[in-house]
């Protein structure tokens, strides 16, 4: 039983990482863990990249994670799960939204593209794909709560409690769109397997 | 009580318990949310003023009248506010006077290399640092006593990844009375006891004991106080390795050095001599970790002791800052940095509906030569969009353009120069700018793009907005300093836009051409709509 779990969560800004962020954080907060986490937004409200690092444990000293030593990467879009790859320990987890969104980069001009879902394919590592469009479309929800129907995803790979994640989407979201984010976790919830395929993160 | 807290979050907390009365600030990044959470306190009076020498100068007016006030902006803002700064160090106060800035340390937020460290040595101000939220409440407790024991105003600085990152804070429900002290000062001006100083020769004259504040006396107590404080503190380890460390970049080393001993500084000006004298003597190798320029080292080295910084940790190209990844790399030479992937990059632009957007376009189309300031309005400038030429600080646009289209008079062959600029700008610093304008005859146009709210912020209402009164509109305002070309179109008008912003470029007068819209984010529709 490993005592610590690293999390990173990425992806666009305006996609809601700073709240998924804290979903998470509130659910371990909860359990009585000792928690840093730290959101790295830059300008990201105007589209840029944003991460945030979630540390959870008994007695966490440094609140950034280092490189190969994430347990998790959450991301919300593909470009940017490329991006965080890095932080990965090699038999980590990585869930992210099946989108893809093209970096602006790439429509105007300054980078060039990359053959995205072939790169993606090949990283030797766990993969949970989340496809929030489809499963939001099922509920008639917006795109708005991808967080939460990606969050539900990988409350599976968690050892805790299912309403102990619907406690802290309570406490987190504002209560107009509670229920909407309980769908979309549920949704996201529902269509993963029980654990990615060899993963075990051991926390308890 | 236990609670997840950013920096931010935790320096309102520890401001509401030391009884803090008024709150001034500017908004910036990564700091905007002490203000934006000392708005919800009840006890606390907050103004977000209208630009960061403002805000200062309403803290020394508040501790005048006895009350403990906090100011709040980022490491740009303190340059702005320099010369209130440099006027109230070293002069008596009476409630204490406690400046949080926000060092973007490893350039997240912004892009400099500033380190506001650098204001304190240069001023004999005390300069204190956190290292977690915890630390960020407790610290700002002792920055309140500090500075009301030596009469000085303390510098509280965070950086970009403290001020964003949460930790768990114990701390009472209980909040303290608000202290309230009004010693009698006759004089608060350093300049005139220092006149006084020079010209007689016994300052202890009963006439002249008002006129003069021994601000270096109190420095000195200040210096003894650097080594007693709690705010240092020495971890004893099983190694004979040392490291002296500030900051959060101390729990990125206890991470990877656990069995180190410490000397931990919360107080980072001036320094903790004896102790850190006691802690090199007593320790095989010392390594010293600070986040920004090696100030510490600097003076560490002139007490003639050895210490090893910046020949491990280059200043360069790291950006100043450190991450756990980078000092073990540095000490163990082992791990492999966040690989730099080729993933196109995303940087941040304009809203489409957006003035800013809007404008751009325009300068985009006809090729026109533009200087920009900072915010949302600089936006034009990154390389992805590369539509503006040239991009200062805020409120800058307007002299930089003046003085360009100064050098080159009409029948030059050089482009005219375009000056735009946000109106949350505007109101900052670029106000000043237009009556130079008007004062040295200027006859440049320039484009104030209203999008209404200080938007890269998080949308603060600006003036007009706030006071909902036609006498507060950038136009009447503009008028009112005697602006004779001034016209209001909305942005979504385009050709109409267009076609003014050209023809007022083709006149020797000086415009002004206000391109109006709501921002698309922060919308305050209703008082927008009074407005028009």
């Amino acid at each position: 039983m490993i005592s610590q779990l690293d999390i990173i969560v990425c992806g666009i800004g305006g996609q809601g990482i700073v709240l998924a962020n804290e979903i998470i954080s509130t659910v371990f907060m909860q359990k009585g863990y000792d928690l840093k986490s730290t959101d790295i937004i830059g300008i990201g409200q105007r589209g840029g990249s944003v991460i945030s690092h979630i540390r959870i444990g008994k007695n966490i000293l440094s609140p950034l994670i280092k490189a190969k030593s994430a347990d998790m990467v959450i991301a919300f879009e593909k470009y940017e799960a490329l991006r965080c790859y890095d932080y990965l320990k090699t038999e980590g987890l990585l869930i992210t939204d099946k989108e893809a969104i093209i970096p602006n980069s790439v429509e105007m001009g300054l980078n060039e593209d990359i053959e995205i879902e072939m790169i993606f394919e090949a990283l030797p590592c766990n993969k949970t794909i989340v496809d929030t469009k489809a499963l939001l479309k099922l509920q008639k929800l917006d795109m708005k709560f991808a967080n939460s129907c990606v969050v539900g995803a990988l409350s599976k790979h968690i050892e805790v409690e299912e309403a102990c994640w619907l406690e802290a989407i309570k406490r987190v979201v504002p209560s107009q769109s509670y229920e909407k984010n309980i769908m979309a976790f549920r949704e996201g919830r529902k269509a993963t397997s029980l654990k990615g395929e060899g993963f075990d993160n051991g926390f308890k | 009580m236990k609670k997840l807290m950013t920096s931010n979050e935790a320096v309102a907390q520890g401001s509401i318990e030391s009884g803090v009365a008024f709150v001034s600030g500017y908004p910036g990044t990564p700091c905007t949310e002490i203000v934006t959470v000392l708005q919800q306190a009840k006890s606390v009076k907050c103004e977000w003023s209208t630009n960061e020498k403002v805000a200062l100068e309403v803290a020394i007016g508040t501790s005048l009248a006895g009350y403990r006030s906090l100011v709040v902006m980022k490491t740009l803002g303190l340059n702005v506010a320099a010369d209130a700064f440099t006027q109230l160090a070293g002069t008596p106060i009476n409630g204490g006077i406690v400046i949080v800035v926000a060092d973007d340390i490893g350039r997240i937020a912004g892009d400099d290399y500033q380190d506001c460290r650098s204001y304190g040595i240069m001023s004999s101000v005390p300069v204190v640092e956190p290292s977690n939220s915890q630390e960020a409440k407790d610290f700002v407790a002792v920055a309140f006593q500090m500075s009301e024991a030596y009469m000085t105003p303390v510098i509280f600085r965070l950086n970009s990844i403290l001020c964003k990152s949460k930790t768990v804070v114990s701390f009472e429900a209980f909040i303290a009375e608000k202290p309230f002290r009004k010693l009698s000062h006759k004089s608060y001006q350093k300049t005139i006891g220092n006149i006084v100083k020079f010209g007689f020769d016994d300052c202890a004259l009963d006439k002249l004991k008002d006129y003069w504040h021994d601000f270096n006396d109190e420095w000195q107590k200040l210096k003894l106080y650097a080594d007693e404080t709690a705010l240092n503190k020495i971890e004893k380890g099983k190694t004979n390795m040392g490291i002296i460390a500030t900051g959060i970049a101390y729990y990125y080393a206890k991470e990877i050095f656990p069995d180190a001993s410490f000397l931990k500084l919360g107080m980072v000006y001036p320094l903790a001599e004896k102790r850190i004298r006691q802690f090199i003597k007593t320790h095989q190798d010392v390594y010293l970790l600070e986040d920004g320029h090696p100030l510490i080292e600097k003076e560490i080295k002139s007490m003639g002791l050895k210490i090893i910084g910046e020949d491990l940790f280059p200043r360069f190209p790291e950006m100043l800052y450190f991450t756990p990844d980078i000092i073990e790399n540095k000490f163990l030479k082992k791990t492999a940095l966040v690989k730099k992937r080729d993933v196109p990059i995303r940087l941040p632009t304009n809203c489409k509906g957006c003035p800013h957007h809007a404008v751009n376009e325009i300068i985009k189309k006809h090729d026109i030569y533009t200087a920009s300031g900072i915010g949302c309005g600089g936006l034009g400038a990154l390389p992805h969009v590369g539509i503006i030429d040239v991009v200062k600080c805020m409120g800058s646009s307007f002299g930089i353009a003046h003085g360009y289209n100064k050098a080159n008079p009409a029948h030059s062959k050089s482009k005219k120069m375009l000056a735009i600029m946000g109106d949350g700008e505007f109101w900052h610093t670029g106000i000043n700018n237009l009556i130079n304008m008007v004062h040295n005859e200027s006859a440049t146009t320039v484009v104030i793009e209203d999008n209404m709210t200080i938007a890269m912020t998080g949308g603060q209402p600006t003036v007009a907005v706030k006071t909902n009164d036609a006498l507060s509109s950038i136009e009447s305002v503009c008028r009112g300093i005697g602006v004779r070309n001034v016209r209001v179109i909305d942005s979504k008008n385009i050709e109409v836009l267009e076609k003014t912003i050209l023809d007022a470029m083709n006149m020797e007068i000086l415009s002004v051409i206000i391109s109006r819209h709501p921002c698309v984010i922060f919308n305050q529709n209703k008082k927008m709509e009074a407005i028009k």
